[in-house]
């Protein structure tokens, strides 16, 4: 089974992307199946079934999403198995931006939209930084000129990644994913292999359920924007 | 401590890579010019670069990638609103059509002289009626019923098929098929592509969007080259705005005229793809003039009779193929002249009705 990670702000284009490629990858007799990620709400089920396209949703709810994405990995992968996929796509959400679900060894994908602004491709952090392949979305709707600086940006955030123009809503562009994808090898084992980017450091009683703001420091390994010596820097 | 040759040091490599210090500017990286590069690398701690979203191996990487790697000229840092002092002088600034301009990898966009599309085929599976070559510096129009693929051929030549999609077209580039090295540097460079949904969306001035556009290209952005898109966007619309005018309050028109300006004066892209633009209210005659004497290749893509026969040659497409691809006839020419009296006398009477004119006694 091909395993793909996919990664990307809120309504960047993951979705529409993914059902045009995995069109295009059944048409060519590779079963795509994909487990979507989010913290909260997410009625991507509804349109993966629609499409005709093997899905599973997860909702992290209280848990910080990439640490639920690492701990479940596993199983989507026991579970891409079981439905005898030829590949497996996981999609996460941007979440806080702060880590990527990109895995060492398997093929990471990051899709960033147009509409971010020119600065996003700079702040989108671990998550484009680490990606194999970057998919940039609705081009169709900014200048000739705009992209063209976005596209630029992206190439100084991520020097190595390959990068495709793809538009959402016409599949315009998905046969160069789909092809990319189709040049990737098996992976056979995931349990042993290393996420591409470490998680961050937090633990403390917030993350226990403490809700109340109060300048008396919370209890644990957390650093403070003002704190003496201390600092973002 | 060895003693320090002043070539090792950081000040020396920043003044030689201004790639460099955009790098380290960009990730906010501390450093004193004095230090060696190792010094500077063993100095940032790791809870900073984990920070920043990096690590070091990445980091050295990037510095490689900035700085020495041979045949991975380096790039210009971020581009921000303004030009960046860290861009290479390309030589004279303005019309950059010979693809001087420091690209996004360095590397000039190809020197285009012929661009073909070969062993294609119909929705049918029949193979297409021609063969479509296209010469550096020819203007041609696509036309065709709604659904009969002109948006794939388009779409076919902006990610250089290789008989991959549907059509099974291939697109051979000055008479060869371009090999899998050169289609991913191509990628994302041979095209610019304006589609009718486009629009502005930078909260910026046109002068400082022009710079932005003329800094990322490596141009040094020159008071005369703004002028000049200016004055161009100008000419195609009707209505004049400024450089101190924000892009975004642009009307549907002259967005139109500063996106084609733009293309013509900075992009560096060899091929020039349309998409429907006739319901912008530009200058048709303007465009068709301007973009014939940009040394590209152009495809149209239209419904418009006046805009169709403005072009020497059109492409039919039929089914989703090309059924045909012909040259403008006398007979053509002629009716085009009557028509475009038409198009004139439609546009006076809009001027004339949006100044509040009327005709005849009430
Ligand atoms: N114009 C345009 N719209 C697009 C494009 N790609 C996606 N969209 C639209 O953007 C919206 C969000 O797309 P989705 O594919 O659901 O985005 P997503 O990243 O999966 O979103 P979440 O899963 O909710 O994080 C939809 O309305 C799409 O139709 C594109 O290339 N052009
Ligand atoms: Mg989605």
């Amino acid at each position: 089974m091909k395993m793909l990670t996919f990664a990307g702000a809120h309504a960047c284009g993951k979705t529409s992307v993914i059902i045009k490629t995995a069109a295009i990858l059944n048409e060519t007799g590779l079963k795509t199946g994909v487990m979507k990620l989010d913290c909260i709400f997410s009625d991507d089920d509804s349109l993966y079934r629609a499409a005709g396209i093997t899905n599973i949703k997860m909702i992290s709810g209280n848990v910080c999403p990439d640490h639920f994405f690492a701990v479940s990995v596993p199983q989507v992968f026991e579970w891409g198995l079981e439905n005898r996929l030829d590949v497996l796509i996981t999609e996460s959400a941007g979440l806080c931006g702060r880590c990527a679900p990109h895995i060492r060894d398997i093929p990471a994908v990051c899709v960033i939209d147009c509409l971010a602004g020119i600065s996003a491709p700079a702040k989108t952090g671990p998550m484009l930084r680490y990606a194999d392949h970057i998919i940039i979305t609705k081009a169709d709707l900014v200048s000739p000129a705009e992209r063209e600086v976005f596209l630029h940006n992206v190439r100084i955030a991520n020097t190595r990644a390959r990068i495709s123009l793809i538009n959402g809503l016409t599949g315009q562009g998905a046969y160069r994913l789909a092809a990319y994808i189709r040049q990737q090898g098996e992976t056979e084992e995931i349990r042993g292999k290393y996420l591409r980017f470490t998680m961050p450091s937090a633990e403390c009683s917030y993350c226990a359920g403490q809700t109340v703001i109060d300048d008396a420091p919370a209890a644990g390994r957390i650093k403070y924007a003002w704190a003496a010596g201390g600092g973002t820097g | 401590m060895r003693k320090k040759d002043s070539g090792d040091r950081l000040q020396h490599f920043i003044w030689k890579y201004p790639e460099l210090r955009a790098l380290l500017e960009a990730y906010q990286i501390p450093y004193v010019p004095e230090m060696t590069m190792t010094e500077m690398l063993t100095a940032v701690p790791d809870k900073w670069l984990r920070d920043k979203g990096l690590d070091r191996r990445t980091l050295v990487k990037l510095i490689k990638e900035a700085a020495w790697e041979d045949g991975l000229p380096g790039e210009p840092g971020f581009c921000p609103a303004e030009e960046t002092g860290g861009t290479r002088q390309t030589g004279p600034a303005g019309l950059s059509h010979s693809g001087k301009g420091n690209d996004q990898d360095g590397e000039a966009a190809p020197d285009l002289k012929e661009l073909a599309v070969r062993e294609g085929t119909d929705k049918s599976g029949n193979p297409e009626g021609a063969e479509l070559i296209l010469k550096k510096g020819d203007v041609i129009c696509v036309t065709g019923t709604t659904g009969s693929g002109k948006t794939r051929l388009l779409e076919d030549i902006e990610y250089l098929a290789s008989g991959d999609t549907p059509s099974k077209r291939k697109i051979y580039i000055n008479g060869k098929l371009p090999d899998q090295n050169m289609r991913d540097k191509l990628e994302n460079r041979m095209c610019a592509y304006l589609a009718q949904s486009m629009n502005f969306v930078m909260e910026l001035s046109c002068e400082a969007f022009i710079r932005m556009h003329a800094a990322c290209r490596g141009i040094q952005g020159s008071g005369v080259l703004t002028e000049q898109v200016i004055d161009c966007a100008n000419q195609l619309a009707g209505e004049a705005f400024t450089g101190e005018t924000m892009i975004t309050q642009l009307s549907g028109g002259q967005s139109r005229a500063l996106m084609i300006a733009d293309l013509v004066y900075i992009s560096a892209a060899p091929v020039v793809l349309i998409d429907e633009p006739e319901n912008a209210g530009i200058d048709k005659h303007a465009v068709i003039d301007l973009l014939s004497g940009s040394g590209r290749i152009v495809l149209i893509s239209t419904h418009d009779p006046v805009l169709a026969l403005s072009c020497p040659r059109r492409i039919v497409l039929k089914n989703g193929g090309i059924s045909g691809i012909l040259d403008r006839t006398e007979e053509e020419i002629e009716l085009l002249a009557r028509l475009r009296k038409y198009d004139d006398e439609v546009n006076d009477v809009r001027v004339m009705l949006r100044s509040g004119g009327r005709i005849g006694k009430p």
